[in-house]
């Protein structure tokens, strides 16, 4: 006994060498230190914050360490080195969602300032299409400035229409690659909050409305080709938005998603109904005024259908009139319109609009040539050789005749 | 007859021999109590003391009675306890002058020794576990002591 107290006179020798430090207090020291960062990691918005809480936690790696064994004992069973660790991969994980997001705005910036771009230039084209437009209607000049002014107009309209295309086609399409990105790789956490101005969903809205405006201005100066063009955009804006419009809105619609989706669909429906309405009217008097007259119609179908009776119709005609050029004009006015115009001319915007499935056009192809071999006329050559044959024969009969009788 | 005598007597034997084996108590020796960090503990407003890491409940009011001589309210802010190897408590708090070295029984904590800290009251006490001692210090008066369940190894005011 003698013996163990005086070891511990000699470890402990000399009172009051060593600073008084309580173990209780220094594990208190310790959680309170790491419950800060843990606290402070839920707070920081930025890199630099998340650079600041990893110096903080190499101060307490290094305050600490020479406790570990103590705080090991004290927090089991988790442990010192467990605990740095584990702060260390979240403050890592925390700065590169960070980073991340970091570099998500800059491109936000890029493409808000692009959205922008695309305002001016629609704004420009919209007001430099109406002022033609408004001289057009005023006009009590010449027809060859007349001409002009609606060659002009219907370039503005067009270039405007190309304009709109670029902005589906590069602007929400960019959105949704951003979208994925940040979504997959800041462990979904792609909620981006934006100023109005900012927000893709406003220039998504504006371009709805002011389409949908245009499009219900109708104008005699336009074309077939410019209906069918606006008919397309609509298609092309319409079906994009119903293929990354759902993540649009998760991300950019903030508080009211429902809502924006609700103006926005509801736009793109009156967009659609008047830009419809206006093609196959106007593809309607195409067909008027190249003499092929067909059954009413108002949509893809019942245009196929109008096409398909006006085939059958004309082929069942042509098998009554066989000699007559009448019904091969009319087949020959149709080949034209079908093949030159709608399948030419008028493919790309056929296609993208889809104004006729590819099934139905090879359905009408199909028509057209049993069309065509019911009414193609006769050769002449043909009338020529019938006739020989019959004199033939009829010589033939006759000079078997005089040979029985004279024998 | 002697022979049976014999025989009968040396069965008895064995089955007394087996008997008292087959009765001996199992004991684990060399078992550690100790606890590395003191618990520092808030009393209820009954005087209950609950310690969940290491599972012991008690009431401090004897041990106030028995410092203060005053049971009426309850007067201790923290209890600060700690057990060492041989599984004595050692229960301090500010304001006393003593550590009550505790040795638990069936159902009771039994005082093992009372051991004064001089006449100065501790203001902020703290224990450390130092392998085989306790250590006592006060954070204020920068006191230091080192204790067993006898009482103070070396430390001012060593009484």
């Amino acid at each position: 006994m003698k013996k163990l107290v005086f070891t511990i006179l000699i470890i402990f020798g000399g009172t009051n060498i060593f600073a008084q430090q309580s173990d209780y207090q220094i594990i208190e020291s310790f959680n309170s230190e790491v419950d800060s960062i843990k606290y402070k990691m839920r707070t920081i918005t930025s890199s630099d914050e998340a650079d600041s809480l990893d110096n903080a936690l190499e101060v307490i790696r290094e305050k600490f360490a020479k406790h570990a064994t103590l705080i090991n004992e004290s927090i089991y069973p988790n442990s010192y080195e467990g605990e740095v660790a584990d702060l260390a991969m979240q403050i890592n994980k925390a700065e590169e969602r960070l980073l991340l997001i970091e570099h998500q705005n800059d491109k936000i910036a890029d493409i808000s300032s692009q959205v922008q771009k695309y305002q001016n230039e629609l704004a420009y084209l919209n007001g430099y299409v109406d002022s033609l437009n408004i001289m057009i209607k005023d006009s009590q000049e010449s027809e060859a400035r007349l001409s002009q002014l609606v060659r002009q107009y219907r370039e503005g309209l067009e270039n405007r229409d190309r304009l709109v295309m670029d902005f589906v086609d590069s602007l929400m399409i960019t959105h949704y690659r951003k979208i994925n990105t940040t979504g997959s790789e800041a462990g979904g956490n792609s909620e981006i909050t934006f100023k109005n101005a900012e927000n893709p969903l406003v220039a998504i809205k504006k371009m709805v409305e002011d389409n949908t405006e245009y499009a219900n201005a109708t104008s005699n100066a336009l074309t077939i080709e410019d209906y069918l063009r606006m008919y397309t955009v609509q298609k092309h804006f319409s079906d994009t938005w119903n293929e990354i419009g759902d993540q649009m809105l998760s991300v950019y619609g903030g508080n009211a998603p429902m809502q924006w989706k609700s103006e926005i669909e509801s736009g793109l429906k009156d967009w659609r109904m008047i830009s419809s309405r206006n093609m196959w009217k106007s593809l309607d008097q195409y067909l008027d005024y190249s003499e092929i007259n067909t059954e009413a119609f108002d949509n893809n179908y019942s245009f196929y259908i109008a096409l398909e009776s006006f085939i059958k119709d004309a082929k069942k005609n042509g098998e009554q009139k066989i000699f007559t050029d009448e019904e091969y004009a009319k087949y020959k006015a149709f080949q034209d319109f079908w093949s030159q115009k709608f399948k030419n001319e008028w493919g790309d915007m056929i296609k993208e609009g889809e104004v006729l499935s590819v099934s139905q056009m090879t359905a009408i192809d199909n028509e057209l040539s049993q069309w065509e071999q019911e009414v193609r006329p006769v050769h002449p050559m043909f009338l020529a050789l019938i006739v020989l044959v019959v004199l033939s024969l009829t010589a033939y009969l006759f000079v078997m005749y005089r040979e029985k009788h004279t024998h | 007859m002697t022979a049976k005598l014999t025989r009968s007597a040396l069965l008895l034997l064995v089955v007394m021999i087996t008997t008292i084996a087959c009765n001996r108590s199992l004991v684990v020796e060399r078992v550690n109590y100790s606890q590395p960090v003191e618990s520092v503990i808030t009393p209820t407003d009954d005087g209950i003391i609950q310690n969940r890491r290491y599972g012991i409940t008690f009431s401090i009011l004897p041990i106030q009675y028995e410092e203060l001589r005053d049971t009426s309210n309850v007067l201790v802010d923290e209890v600060r306890m700690i057990r060492d190897q041989n599984g004595f408590y050692y229960i301090t708090a500010s304001g006393f002058n003593h550590v009550y070295v505790m040795k638990p029984g069936t159902g009771e904590l039994k005082l093992e020794k009372k051991i004064s800290i001089g006449d100065q009251q501790l203001i902020s006490p703290a224990f450390n576990w130092r392998s085989p001692v306790v250590q006592l210090i006060d954070l204020d008066q920068n006191k230091e002591f080192y204790l067993n369940h006898n009482g103070i190894i070396k430390g001012e005011d060593q009484s």
